[in-house]
C-alpha cells in the first residue's frame, strides 16, 4: 500500500481523502509525463509543420492509443473531449436526427445528470419519450423490467456501468444483448446491415473505469466515455469511445478549427473522424497525462478497494441511527444516511477534521429522490491508495461528529 | 459562538411556528442542500415587529433563521440591502462560501416576506 501511496505526491497523513468518486489525487506519473512534455516545449497540432508540431501531435496520438486500449476500443473512434459530460452531451446532440416524434430512450435510474439532461433535452426537441429503467428494493437495475420495456420505438438506452450515489454495477453486457435479441438485426436492408434496426446503448463509465476492466469489444455498446480526474489524472480531459455504427451517424457538435476538411461560402465537409468530433484546439497535455493515468487503474488493488468497502460497511452498521446503502454487487462507493441528521453538516464537521468526504445529492437528483431521501446521503468513495487506516479514522470523526449533532 | 452554540441555536424553539396575526409570509427552498424555511411577519408603521419562522434543513440554515427572527426587529428598509455576510457576523462562526445558500435559506425567505407585503 505504502509503494502505492507514494506514486501520489498530494496524500498525506494528515488527510483521509475519501471522495475519490468526485476526483482522485494525481499520480507522480502523469504529473511527470505532462512536465516533461510542457518543458520541452509544446505546440498545437494538426497546424504546424516543424518539428516541435510533430512531437506533440505524436505524443497525443500515442495518448489515444494507450486511452483506447485501456478499454479495448477502436483508436480510430476514441475522442477526447474535455469531460465526460461534454462526452456525453455531444453523442446526444450528435444523434438527435434518428429520433422521431414518440421514439424512446431508457434511461438508467442511476443516471447522474450528465447522462439524463442531455437525453432530456434531446427527448423534448425531437418529440421522444424519456423512460426509466426499473430499479429493484434492493438498488439495482431491474433487468427484467427493463427488457419488458424495450420495443421497436426504443432507440437509445444511457446508462452508467457504476452508480456514483450507490456503488450499484450495472450489467451493462445484458443490457446490449437484451437489446440486439429483442430487436434484431434487419438483414433485408441493401449494406447488409441497418444501422438503426437496434438501440445505441450509450455507457457512462466515469465511477467504473478506475475500479474494474472494461472492454468496449466484450461490453458490445456503443459508446463509453470516461474521464481523467477520476481515473489518477489531469482534469479538463476525458475519451469517448465510440462504435463504428454510432460514429457513422453522429454530427458534430462543435464545430470551428481542426475538424474542417474544405470549407467553401456555402458549403463544409468534415475531416475524417476522430478529428471530426474534436473541434477547437486540444489539450496535449492532458492527453499525455491521462494516458500515463488509466495505467494506474483496473489493476489488481481493486481487490484492497473490496476488502475496504466491506469493512467500511460493517463498521458502519454497528453504528445507531445509521442506514447503510449496500446493493449486492456495489464496488468502491458506500453512501449511508443517519437519522435526525443533516448529511451537509456530517461532511462539513468532517472537513474540519481532516476527513473528506461528499454529501448531498451527488448530481444525482432523481435517484436521491426515487429512494426518499431529503438532503441526500454522505458518499465516501475509496481509490487504490485508500487503507484502512483513513477508514478508521474516518469512523473515529463520524462517531464524534455523530455525538455532536445529535 | 462555536459549532456547538451553532447546534444549540440551530435547536431553539424561540420563534419557531406560524405566527397567527401575520401580515407578511414568505418562503425559500435550497435545492442543493435540501433546506426550506418560511417566515411570518407582523409589520407595523413600516417596522417589524415580530419574525416567526419554520425551518428545516442543515445545521446551518436553521441557525440562520434563528439568529435572524431574533435580530430583524425594526424598520423594513434595513433588511432588502442583507446578504449572507450579515448572516455571518450574527453567527460570529467560520461558515464555508460552499455553505452560502445555507446561510441565507432565512433571509431569502424573509426577503421574500417583504416583497410580497410591497407588492
Amino acid at each position: 500500500m505504502n509503494d502505492i501511496r507514494s506514486q501520489f505526491p498530494a496524500l498525506n497523513a494528515d488527510v483521509a481523502y475519501l471522495d475519490n468518486a468526485s476526483t482522485t489525487q494525481i499520480c507522480s506519473a502523469s504529473i511527470e509525463a505532462m512536465a516533461a512534455y510542457l518543458r520541452s516545449g509544446r505546440s498545437n497540432i494538426g497546424r504546424g509543420l516543424y518539428p516541435l508540431a510533430e512531437v506533440s501531435m505524436v505524443a497525443y496520438e500515442n495518448s489515444r492509443k494507450t486511452v483506447a486500449e485501456f478499454i479495448e476500443a477502436d483508436l480510430r473512434t476514441t475522442i477526447f473531449t474535455k469531460s465526460v459530460t461534454e462526452g456525453l452531451n455531444a453523442i446526444a446532440f450528435g444523434v438527435q436526427s434518428i429520433l422521431n416524434p414518440g421514439d424512446e430512450i431508457l434511461v438508467s435510474p442511476f443516471e447522474h445528470h450528465a447522462n439524463l439532461l442531455p437525453w432530456r433535452r434531446i427527448a423534448r426537441e425531437r418529440g421522444a419519450i424519456l423512460r426509466t429503467m426499473p430499479m429493484s428494493s434492493d438498488f439495482m437495475l431491474d433487468i427484467e423490467g427493463t427488457i419488458s420495456m424495450m420495443n421497436h420505438r426504443t432507440k437509445i438506452i444511457a446508462t452508467t456501468l457504476v452508480s456514483n450515489v450507490l456503488g450499484t454495477v450495472v450489467p451493462v453486457k445484458a443490457l446490449v444483448d437484451a437489446a440486439q435479441r429483442t430487436l434484431p438485426l434487419n438483414k433485408g436492408e441493401s449494406e447488409g446491415v441497418d444501422k438503426l434496426s437496434f438501440p445505441f446503448v450509450i455507457v457512462d463509465a466515469a465511477q467504473a473505469a478506475p475500479h474494474i476492466p472494461i472492454s468496449m469489444k466484450e461490453l458490445g455498446a456503443d459508446a463509453i466515455v470516461f474521464g481523467s480526474h477520476k481515473c489518477y489524472g489531469p482534469s479538463g480531459i476525458a475519451a469517448m469511445a465510440l462504435s463504428n455504427r454510432l460514429a457513422s451517424i453522429m454530427e458534430p457538435m462543435i464545430v470551428g478549427g481542426g475538424m474542417v476538411d474544405s470549407i467553401s461560402i456555402d458549403r463544409e465537409t468534415w475531416r475524417e473522424i476522430p478529428a471530426r468530433f474534436e473541434g477547437g484546439s486540444p489539450n496535449v497535455e492532458g492527453a499525455i497525462g491521462f494516458a500515463e493515468a488509466v495505467k494506474m487503474c483496473g489493476g489488481t488493488e481493486s481487490e484492497g478497494v473490496a476488502s475496504l468497502r466491506q469493512s467500511l460497511v460493517t463498521s458502519l452498521r454497528t453504528i445507531p441511527g445509521v442506514t447503510v446503502f449496500d446493493p449486492a454487487d456495489a464496488i468502491a462507493i458506500v453512501s449511508f444516511i443517519v437519522e435526525g441528521v443533516h448529511p451537509h453538516d456530517v461532511a462539513d464537521l468532517l472537513g474540519q477534521r481532516g476527513i473528506c468526504v461528499r454529501a448531498g445529492n451527488h448530481c444525482a437528483q432523481p435517484l436521491i429522490e426515487r429512494i426518499a431521501l431529503e438532503g441526500g446521503t454522505i458518499r465516501v468513495s475509496l481509490a487504490a491508495y485508500s487503507t484502512e487506516e483513513e477508514i478508521q479514522k474516518f469512523l473515529s470523526a463520524l462517531l464524534e461528529v455523530l455525538e455532536l449533532l445529535k | 459562538m462555536d459549532y456547538t452554540d451553532l447546534i444549540a441555536l440551530a435547536k431553539s424553539t424561540t420563534h419557531v411556528g406560524a405566527l397567527d396575526c401575520a401580515n407578511a409570509v414568505g418562503e425559500a427552498t435550497n435545492a442543493s442542500c435540501g433546506d426550506f424555511c418560511k417566515v411570518w411577519l407582523k409589520i407595523v408603521g413600516g417596522k417589524i415587529e415580530v419574525m416567526q419562522y419554520e425551518a428545516t434543513g442543515c445545521v446551518i440554515s436553521r441557525a440562520a433563521a434563528a439568529v435572524l427572527a431574533g435580530s430583524v426587529i425594526g424598520p423594513i428598509g434595513l433588511i432588502g440591502p442583507m446578504s449572507g455576510n450579515h448572516i455571518r457576523e450574527l453567527l460570529s462562526v467560520p461558515i464555508s462560501p460552499l455553505r452560502e445558500r445555507c446561510l441565507t435559506t432565512a433571509l431569502v425567505a424573509l426577503q421574500n416576506a417583504l416583497k410580497s407585503y410591497e407588492a
